[in-house]
């Protein structure tokens, strides 16, 4: 690779980890201010997630540059949070459901209060 | 280390800190515990970044274990606290 196409890759991980980091900023306002578990359980499951993912793509590009083969291992990371998160995300909220963790008023459900077993 | 770099590392160390506060302030245990797993993507976040600028291995190693074990723990703790007696 070149210089000027190894700059480039660089400038392109230091965005890539800039833009995560700003949608992980927004995750964390939203866990901080939103007025529910409910809606709260929003905030790091999706832009959390985002955010981890695309500063994971910015360091997995940084090795890839320097020709390292810890990238593999970034790789792993990326995968099993990808895999992960909604997961525990899912099991948190059904345990929150089923324990009748406080709504605010305005929820409306589509079938019953109780969720199906 | 770029400005950039620095930039997002002063970025997530703030969103870091916001978790913290939600940590702290409850008011359920599912919020605390919600807290607890974003507070651990954060620091999988953090190792990584960290990882770039001081060219050592060793932090995606932690990065990786650390995101293991938020899952299971997450997992666990959940299952326990939607199990557990009424009591609150």
């Amino acid at each position: 690779m070149s210089e000027a196409t190894m700059n480039l890759m660089a400038f392109l991980a230091d965005l890539l980890v800039l833009a995560g980091a700003l949608f992980f900023l927004i995750s964390a306002i939203g866990l901080l201010r939103l007025p529910d578990f409910f809606c709260r359980i929003h905030a790091p499951t999706k832009a959390a997630t985002m955010g981890v993912m695309l500063i994971g793509m910015g360091a997995l590009i940084r090795s890839l540059v320097q020709g390292d083969l810890v990238w593999l291992e970034d790789a792993a990371i990326l995968l099993f949070l990808f895999l992960t998160i909604p997961v525990s995300s899912q099991v948190l909220a059904r345990a929150a459901l089923r324990r009748g963790v406080r709504q605010v008023s305005q929820t409306r459900h589509e079938t019953s209060r109780k969720p199906p077993d | 280390m770029s400005a950039l770099a620095l930039t997002s590392l002063l970025v997530v160390i703030v969103s870091v800190l916001l978790i913290g506060i939600r940590l702290i302030r409850g008011p359920s245990d599912f919020d605390r515990l919600l807290a607890a797993e974003t507070l651990a993507l954060g620091l999988v976040g953090l190792l990584m970044l960290r990882a770039g600028e001081a060219d050592d291995r060793f932090y995606v190693d932690a990065a990786l274990g650390l995101a293991l074990f938020s899952f299971v723990g997450t997992v666990v703790f959940a299952r326990y606290l939607e199990s557990r007696g009424d009591d609150e």
